[in-house]
């Protein structure tokens, strides 16, 4: 008969009782490790456990601090809460670890800029490897000065945030960085990036979250040597202000991009990217700065992946003089703006390698912006029923076709018929409904 | 999975403290620090390896971890993480510790990694009684004691009981 007993033996054959205290007895280094994996607030509280916890948690070699974590208990989120459940807090901690690997530093509470350069002063002298500050500060327009920062040799991550002014030094040295995430940072002045980027000879991946400058920066400068991943996405102007900044991107090795613009003006030179792989573009121009997008495209030109969610300045006239030839394209997603088929058949036919094409996003059938049939194109004759007009990645090698995430009843039934007509060697035709009604 | 394979089709002997012998391709041997510096010095492949702080059970799991790992092309990163999830879930607590210490002793990182996150996350927002019994933790603090510790870092032990 079975009897509950109060522990069970896992494993009879070493004899091994799943009752013994097998966490105490871990080496040092595990111990540490597992306290380094929680926030800090938990290590901390395994003090509890019993005497030989007492001491464990100062061997942690990673902190992580969220304020919301430390605030969430107290009923009231006063100045003076702050000041002795969160910021003294993080000084008896650093006061207590030996040694520091990472240090990650969540804020959703605004904190006075004194504090922010305090904490900066304080970790950085710890030879760390990654660094995350997330610390909205109460008057944006103080500098956090952070020059010991922006010389630690060992620091392989970096991410700064949020809505603070950056004060860059002259001489910058961070030989080991290869992740710099910039999160609503805002610069002195247009050198200030290209120095910071100078300072990171082996940086890997970027990605700028609506920077900005103190004064409007006229210049942009991202030109790193071996940069692969770049995400790029611009500050918010006022909704009624077209900036005037220009973006100059110089990066030879790079594998992946993502730009996101909400009202390029001035636009982005795009020079120096033989090795790109795939990128993602929402870049909206002013309707009056065609010509930018065309650059912009041109400086794409050699990418096998593509994404395209902007919309298409009126003002560019004839999208098939001037856009590049994409050789290397094989997989092609277009989103709202794309929705003329003057537009998405252009794209075919610059595309000649193209397998797999999807039209993307539920907004963009609508009727306003003119179905994805436009009649001006019609007015061309029958060049539907002459294959020599089709373009050629249809007849030899579009394999796919997705209709993703759009509307019931907004499915452009020319479109999907032209398809069905002329992708000679499409494999598979989906149209996704959005709200999962189904597949088509 | 041969692709993967280097040319030489070398395979090693690891013996597990209960005496069990495990016959493991080289490739899949490298995944381990403490395997790959032995076979780099003059430790001859046709020898036994003895692990004698580790059983066949935990060794057999290791093993399991390390072909996965050495057998996946780069690319598939996303399957690889959800092996990794799949790998620990329902385990139990003897077997995860077997497994860390298992990690921690041929020095395999990544499962070294996912195995004490696991520990961590069993830890993480419980109350320190329920803590102490998961682990078998004898609390030997006196009442004076426990509050005192509770008292010099009292922001840690907000809304926890």
């Amino acid at each position: 008969m079975y009897m509950p007993l109060p522990c069970l033996c896992w494993n009879q054959e070493q004899n091994v009782s799943q009752c013994e205290d097998r966490i105490s007895e871990l080496p040092s280094n595990l111990i540490s490790q597992i306290l380094s994996s929680l926030p800090t607030k938990n290590a901390v509280a395994t003090s509890v456990l019993s005497t030989r916890w007492k001491q464990f948690w100062t061997l942690v070699t990673s902190l992580d601090f969220d304020d919301m974590l430390l605030l969430q208990h107290r009923s009231s989120n006063k100045d003076a809460l702050q000041t002795s459940f969160i910021i003294s807090p993080i000084y008896r901690v650093l006061d207590r670890v030996s040694g520091l690997d990472k240090v990650r530093l969540k804020c959703w509470q605004k904190y006075d800029v004194s504090h922010v350069k305090a904490w900066v002063v304080a970790i950085v002298k710890y030879h760390l490897k990654e660094l995350d500050l997330f610390i909205p500060v109460k008057c944006c327009t103080d500098y956090v000065v952070a020059r010991d920062l922006f010389s630690c040799k060992t620091l392989v991550i970096l991410k700064l945030g949020t809505e603070f002014m950056l004060d860059i030094p002259v001489s910058i040295c961070l030989p080991s960085l290869k992740i710099l995430h910039l999160d609503r940072v805002k610069f002195s002045d247009d050198d200030s990036i290209k120095r910071l980027l100078l300072g990171c000879p082996v940086l890997d991946e970027l990605n700028m979250n609506e920077c900005g400058g103190k004064d409007i920066l006229r210049v942009i400068h991202i030109s790193a040597p071996v940069l692969t991943k770049l995400r790029y996405c611009k500050e918010y102007g006022l909704e009624t202000e077209v900036s005037e900044c220009m973006t100059v991107i110089d990066t030879p090795a790079l594998l992946y991009l993502e730009l996101i613009d909400h009202a390029a003006a001035e636009g982005y030179l795009v020079k120096n990217l033989p090795h790109i792989i795939k990128a993602d573009i929402g870049v909206q121009y002013d309707r009056t700065r065609s010509k930018s997008l065309i650059d912009l495209l041109m400086g794409i030109s050699k990418v096998q992946s593509l994404h395209l969610y902007n919309e298409i300045p009126e003002a560019v006239p004839k999208l098939d003089s001037e856009l590049p030839t994409f050789h290397n394209l094989t997989s092609l997603v277009l989103g709202a703006g794309y929705v003329l088929r003057k537009w998405w058949l252009r794209f075919l036919e610059k595309s000649p390698c193209l397998e797999s094409l999807v039209f993307k996003e539920g907004d963009w059938f609508d009727e306003s912006n003119g179905y994805g049939w436009d009649e001006d194109v019609d007015k061309d004759g029958d060049e539907d029923n002459n294959k020599d007009n089709v373009p050629s990645c249809l007849l030899l090698n579009l394999k796919e076709i997705k209709f993703v995430d759009i509307e019931l009843n907004a499915v452009d039934l020319r479109m999907v018929e032209y398809f069905l007509n002329n992708a000679e060697v499409l494999e598979k035709l989906t149209i996704e409904i959005s709200e999962s009604i189904g597949d088509g | 999975m041969a692709s993967s394979i280097e040319n030489n089709n070398e395979k090693l002997t690891l013996k597990s403290s209960d005496g069990e012998e495990f016959l493991v391709e080289k490739h899949v041997a490298l995944q381990s620090t403490l395997l790959q510096n032995m076979l780099d010095s003059d430790c001859s492949s046709a020898d036994v390896i003895p692990l004698p702080k580790i059983d066949a059970r935990t060794l057999a799991l290791v093993l399991g971890y390390c072909k996965k790992h050495a057998d996946a092309s780069s690319s598939k990163q996303g399957e690889l993480n959800s092996f990794d999830s799949e790998f620990l879930k329902d385990m139990d607590m003897g077997a995860l510790f077997n497994l860390v210490l298992a990690a921690n002793f041929m020095e395999i990182k990544g499962l070294l990694d996912i195995a004490a996150q696991k520990i961590a996350d069993t830890i993480k927002d419980k109350p320190h009684q329920e803590v102490r019994e998961i682990f078998h933790v004898e609390n030997d603090y006196t009442p004076e004691e426990e509050a005192a510790v509770r008292e010099e870092n009292r922001w840690a032990f907000e809304g926890f009981p």
